[in-house]
Order: structure tokens, then sequence, then C-alpha cells
């Protein structure tokens, strides 16, 4: 008898009954129609279609991002289905079931490793998917709402990152839980501690967070429930929104679009060309996550104590950005007002485009300079203020250089913090609030309590007010470079006057007291925050958008999302370079600025 | 052709990577399941077995009497029939689960009867003493009093001393510090013997007035808990 060789064992084995009884499409004669029938025929691939761009397979132009971040849901599913076989979620029996994941179970430390690493990784993976679909244009038309969908799925990731910290429920997962979890009781209204709750009979046991942990604090109803969140619902949902993304990929065409003016471009059969770069990523990623899954252990800490706080407790990486924007904002703002408005403002992004054909399916950074700046600023914004939060914040949440040990006491205490205005309502309303030793411009009765609303409504007037209408001023082409350099000087030199000014009201006890120091590093920190501010909010837009397309609604939107977190900037600057805490304090209705 | 388009034309191409991958994949997950399959604890099993099985024969080999014989000869089955195996004691009225018995094995009520062994090595040494015999281990099991991490398997985590447990081992004289979990007459020398430095320790703790700052058993100031 014969051996057949490799080559006739496969052309035996494919062309087998048993085999094209599988994959539908006949005898097996390896040509083009032949590849097109494998895609479609096929349930899995026929999400893709038969032949493809060559340019949108290149892996500099995806970089695979979004199959890989499709391809680590599926690794946390299958591990986080095998891990559910061995966890059980009781305050009693889930620290326990974590030590047998690690001690007894036979590579349960190694699943729990894959999936908790996995889980980080998608997180990451999800937002570079979404900036480099923003930086090729593909959310432009017809894949506006395919983007909506991918920012409320980017929100689902993180929430299924965020719900599954708490399972292992040690110190790490009920503190970062708690530390998460109490930005919902500083929900508006919906908060027992929010502006306003109190007006409408919200407390701490009705409130948001109350829903969220089926109690006031952390405890075995809210294992139970985020249990149920991270591995039933939330999957389901996800799941769900997943489908409706592929399938308007397909629908809306894949990112990769025609170029305008180009001819036809050259397409490539999907099968085998694309499929094996799919496979090959996801091998390549696999390989990556077991190999550091078998080298680092998943982090386990002692067993949940809600007795113990530690200090510094912090949120899971992805929420430090906002752990820290609490050092500059009320709860309120920056744990439920400045999230609503990133993801809201990330959804409304295709719908404030002035040019759906402007820049689509390449990197289009000269194409599209306004768009990509904001954007990118705002994304480097929110990695640096998580770098902060991480690496920077010790005890007390103090700032601490990452060298530098967190020894509470060789720390030189915070320096002293200052509101702009304040109003005091204890004489209106008989309240005492403790924030009344906060220094600053104290106001009170009806006359000094509606002045400072005047005030307050005059700066922030001026600042949204001034940032729409002055880039709208400009007469003229101000070329880009020389009117940033005239920026740098500009803000340098304000930061010099302001020095000036400084010395001469050194005499009144407001300044001398609130800014005894007024140096180098002030004058610096003036300069360059106001450089940074001009820059984007004004320069910019002024050359940008002044000229363009934008309806008044669309450049009202734009600009309000840009000053909004050009206004976060600036009271990072305020906090930072000059110890004030709030520009407006209202303390009776927990109102601060 | 230069070097760059032989290499991927060549060498790095989509196929060759394709199998390369798979390979790698293949590979990490044996490293996986390696250093899964190579647990500390193994090794000490297996030095107890060959150990006991040594002995065993030997004793066997000098046994004067017949009964004395059958005796080691059935032990010697017993041990013979062990596998390299996870053990551990339960004891459920006082919420533990120790496995410490997984490299002590000379305490394993059913590997060890007696719970004594004439080794004199550790793990292996397992001493005949007045409080085990009192407290036997398929009861007590092992951490209600030597504290450490009875669910770990491996030498640094299961005598706790590592960064997440904060109940290490208790050593030395320190261990009668757990007699006064459950027992209120550690005062009386004539019904506790045993615990001498204990009552020393509670002594310089009355006479220096610890309880001035540190708290025991919800009495005295606000510092640390003792």
């Amino acid at each position: 008898m014969n051996i057949p060789t490799l080559k006739e064992a496969k052309d035996l084995l494919v062309n087998s009954q048993v085999w094209r009884s599988m994959f539908r499409g006949g005898t097996w004669k390896d040509t083009s129609r032949d590849r097109a029938q494998h895609i479609l025929g096929n349930v899995w691939l026929h999400l893709h279609p038969a032949r493809i761009r060559q340019r949108a397979v290149r892996f500099t132009y995806t970089w695979g991002l979004g199959g890989l971040s499709f391809g680590l849901f599926m690794i946390l599913v299958v591990t986080g289905v095998l891990l559910m076989f061995y966890y059980r979620p009781a305050v009693e029996l889930a620290y326990r079931d974590m030590k047998d994941l690690e001690f007894a179970v036979s590579l349960g430390m190694f699943l729990r490793n894959l999936h908790r690493w996995s889980a980080h990784a998608m997180v990451l993976l999800v937002i570079l998917h979404m900036v480099r679909v923003f930086l090729t244009g593909a959310y432009k038309t017809p894949r506006e709402f395919n983007w909506g969908v991918g920012v409320v799925l980017l929100v689902l990731t993180l929430f299924l990152s965020f719900t599954g910290y708490l399972l292992p429920w040690d110190q790490l997962a009920i503190w970062a839980v708690t530390v998460g979890t109490n930005m919902a009781s500083s929900t508006p209204l919906m908060g027992a501690e929010g502006p306003f709750s109190n007006l409408v009979g919200v407390t701490a046991s009705n409130d948001a967070r109350f829903a969220l942990l089926g109690g006031t604090t952390v405890g075995a109803n809210t294992l139970l429930r985020f249990y149920v969140l991270h591995c039933v619902a939330v999957p389901v949902l996800a799941g769900i929104l997943m489908i409706v993304h592929f399938w308007r990929i397909r629908k809306d065409g894949f990112s990769a679009a025609p170029l305008p003016g180009d001819a036809p471009e050259k397409k490539m059969e999907v099968w085998p060309n694309l499929v094996v770069r799919e496979y090959l990523g996801a091998i390549l990623m696999l390989a990556f996550l077991i190999g550091w899954s078998v080298l680092v252990n998943a982090p386990l800490e002692e067993l949940a104590n809600s007795g113990v706080t530690p200090n510094p407790s912090k949120a899971p990486w992805y929420f430090l950005g906002l752990q820290e924007l609490l050092v500059y904002f009320d709860p309120w703002l920056a744990g439920v007002l400045l999230p609503g408005v990133i993801t809201m403002g990330l959804m409304a992004i295709p719908y404030l485009d002035p040019d759906p054909k402007n820049g689509v399916g390449f990197y289009s950074l000269k194409e599209r300079p306004f768009a990509n700046s904001v954007f990118l600023f705002g994304i480097v914004m929110w990695f640096v203020l998580i770098v902060i939060g991480t690496f920077m914040r010790g005890p007390n949440w103090a700032f601490y250089w990452p060298w530098e040990s967190w020894d509470v006491h060789n720390k030189v205490p915070p320096p002293r913090t200052w509101n702009l205005i304040m109003v005091d309502f204890s004489e209106l309303s008989g309240h005492f609030f403790t924030s009344q030793k906060v220094p600053g411009l104290r106001v009170a009765g009806p006359l000094g309590v509606a002045t400072a609303f005047a005030a307050a409504g005059a700066l922030f007037g001026a600042y949204f007010g001034g940032g729409l209408l002055f880039p709208k001023l400009v007469k003229g082409d101000w070329p880009l470079k020389k009117s940033i350099g005239l920026t740098a000087m500009g803000s340098v030199l304000v930061g010099v006057l302001a020095k000036a000014a400084h010395a001469f009201l050194f005499r009144f006890d407001f300044i001398s007291k609130n800014i005894p120091h007024f140096g180098l590093t002030e004058i610096s920190y003036l300069a360059f925050f106001l450089f940074v501010v001009l820059v984007m909010a004004f320069i910019l837009p002024q050359k940008f958008l002044r000229k363009s397309t934008l309806s008044p609604l669309q450049y009202g939107t734009t600009m309000m999302l840009l000053l909004m977190m050009l206004g976060v900037v600036l009271k990072m600057a305020a906090r930072l370079g000059f110890n004030i805490k709030y520009l407006f304090s209202l303390p009776g209705l927990n109102l601060n600025i | 052709m230069n070097l760059k388009d032989l290499l991927f034309t060549r060498y790095l191409t989509l196929r060759n990577l394709f199998i390369a991958g798979n390979f790698v994949l293949l590979f990490l997950l044996g490293a996986a399941i390696v250093k899964d399959q190579n647990r500390e604890w193994k090794k000490y099993q297996r030095d107890f077995y060959r150990m006991e099985k040594a002995r065993l024969q030997s004793e066997i080999d000098q046994a004067t009497t017949e009964e004395d014989r059958q005796v080691h000869v059935k032990q010697l089955a017993l041990v013979k029939s062990q596998s390299v195996k996870l053990r551990q004691l339960m004891a459920p009225a006082l919420d533990r689960y120790d496995r410490c018995i997984t490299c002590h094995l000379g305490y394993d009520p059913v590997l060890s009867p007696t719970t004594q062994t004439s080794y004199t090595n550790h793990p292996f040494s397992a001493t005949p003493h007045s409080v085990h015999k009192a407290h036997p281990v398929e009861r007590f099991a092992c951490t209600v009093c030597h504290e450490g991490q009875g669910l770990a398997t491996t030498v640094a985590d299961g005598h706790g001393r590592v960064k997440h447990w904060d109940k290490p081992l208790r050593t030395g004289a320190y261990i009668q510090s757990s007699c006064a979990k459950c027992h209120s007459n550690l005062y009386d020398e004539k019904s506790m013997p045993q615990t001498a430095a204990w009552r020393r320790g509670e002594a310089i703790f009355v006479e220096k007035g610890c309880i001035g700052c540190h708290q025991i058993r919800g009495q005295g100031g606000r510092s640390p808990l003792i």
C-alpha cells in the first residue's frame, strides 16, 4: 500500500464526504469561487466579506485592535466559565475559594491570572481601538451609530472589569469598589451626598449607591449583585451589542473606505489572507497572555475587612483618572458629571463632524488637525491623570514621586487651600457648615449671597461665553506657527505681569495670606496652563472652526465640550499652582466648583 | 533580492508564522501545565513515602514477633497504596481547613495513626506532646493554635510569612498565647503547667501598664490591638 504524502492526505481529508458535509461548497478546487464560498457558506466566517481592500488588511492600519478586543472577550468568557466552577459568591466562601484556586485547583492560579490579565488588556485594547477608529476617521457617515455602540461597549467593558474587581473579596477588592461606588452617592438628586438630594428626600438608604450595593456599605448583597452583573447581565448585554457592532461594520462597509478620487483599489480574498492574519494575531496575543500568566500572579490581598481601611484606597487603574479628579472637583462633578459628559461627548463626535468625507480610511492627522489635536489631547490627559493616580499618590492621597517612599512622617504637609468665593448661608439658614474654616472671600447676608452668585455667574459666563465668541471674532488668516509662538510669549508675559501684580497687591491680607509666595514655579504654572488653554480653546478653533461648515449647534456643542475639558485643566492649574480648592463654594447645597 | 525581501517572502511568511505561532502557543500551554504540576509539596510527599518505606522494611526485617511484623507489613501496604495528593484536616466547627499535613505527613491521622514519627528533620518530625494528645488533629486541625495559612500549600504561604497574611506561624513560646483563645485558667500553674511563658508575659503586661495604650479584648486604649 502506498503511504500518501502530506498533500495527498490533506486532499483526501478535505474531499471526503464527512469534511464536505461540514463545509458547504462541494469539492474543493481552491479556486477564487471556492474561497469566496468558504466565507459565505460558514456561519462564523460570513461576518467577513468575501473580498476586502488590500489596504484594510495591513496590520499597521487597524493594529488588529477590534478583533483582539473580541478575542480577549472570548478568552474571558472561557476562563470565566471555568472559574465559575470553583467560585461561590458568598462572603464566607469567596476568599477561601480564591485560596483554593491558588493552592488546590489544578491550573487554578493560571486560570485566575489569565482572566485577570486579559481583563486589564481588554480595557486597554478597547480604548486603543477607539483611538484608532478616531484617527482614521472611521466613525464618519454611515458609521455614526456604530461609533455610539462602540462607546457603550467601552463603558460596558469598564463596568465588566469593575464588577469583577470585587469578586475575590480581599482588601483590594472591597476598598476599590467602595471608592468606585461612593461616586454614585454623589449623583445630583439621586445620590445622598449629591447636590439637591436633600430637597427630594434621597438618603443613604434609598439612593443610587444603595441600589448598586444592596446596602449602605459593600457587603454580602453587593457581592451577590456584582457576581450576577459580572457573570450574567453585563456579558449578555455586551454580547448583544457586539452582535450589533459587528453587523453594522459589515453593513456600513469597512473603515478602509475607498480613497477619494483614487482608481479602484486592488482587493484580496479574505480566505485565507485575512483569516490567517486574524488567527495569527489571536494566537500571538494568547501566547503573550499565557506567558505573562505563568510568570506573574494576579494580586490577592488580605481577607476583606470593612473595619480596616487601607491608606490610600485606590479604585481600579482605569478609574484612577476620575479618582485623581476628586482632588480638583467635588465628587458629583468628578465622579458623575464629567464621566457623563465624556461618554455623551464621545457619542456626539460623529454628529459634530463638519465634513463626513474628509480623511476617512487612513491616518488623517494632516487632513483633520483640529479634530485629532482635541481628541488626542483628551486621551493624553486621561492617561496622565491615570499615571498620577496610580504611581504618584500615596497615603492621604499626598503626592509622591515614584522613587519616594510612602512615609507619612517624612512628608511635608500639603499646603493650605482656599476658596475664591464662599457663600455663607449660616446667617440665612442658621446651619453651620464645617467647611467654614476654609479661608477665602466669604460672603454672607442676602446682598452678599446675591453678589456672590453674580460674581460666579460672571466668572463662568466670561469663560464659556468668551470661549464661544472669541474664535468667531478673528478677522483675517493668522499663520498657525506664528500665532502659537506669540501665544507662548504672551503667556510668559502674563506670568511676569501677574508676579508684578502680586508684589503690588501683597499689602492686602487676602493676597498675602492665600498666595504667600509667587516665584518662578508659580510663573511657570500660570504661563504653561495659560498657553495650553489659549492654544486649544482659541488659536486652534479660530484657525480651523471659524470658516468650517459647522452649524451653530454643532459649533456650540464642540466648543462647550472643549471648554469643559480645558476647564478641568484650568482647575488643576488653580489647585496645583495656587492652592485654590474651589472657585465658588456653596456648602449648603454641596455645590462647589 | 535584498535581505528584507528574503526575510519576509521566504522565512517570515504568514504560513510559517502561523505554524510557528501554534507551536509557541502549545509550548506555553505546556509550560503552564508543567509549572502547575511541579508544586513544592509534591517533593516532600515523595521523600516521606521513600523514607517510610525504607523504615518499615527494616522494621519488618528486624521484627522479633509475628504480631509486630504483621503490624508493620500492614502499615507498609498502606504507605505503598498512597498516591501523591493534597491532604487536609477539616475542623468545620472551628472553620479550619488546614493543608499543613500535605507536607507535615507525620501528623496525617490516616497515614500515620499515632501522629508521631521518629524523624527529626523538618517537615517530617512529629514529636509526641501532651497538648497534641489533648487536642487531636482530627478535631482541632492545626492553625487554630499554630496560626499560619492553613489553606496554603507552599512553605512561605503556609507558614504565613508573606505580605498579605497577617497571622504568621506562632513559634517557640509564642504558641502559648493560642491557649488563651479558649482556656481561661492560664493563671493557674497547677492545672496549666505548660503556659509559664504566657504567665510571665501577662505579668510584664500588667506591670508595665501596656493596657494604658493598647487594647486587649476590648479593654484599654486606642492603639493597635493586641
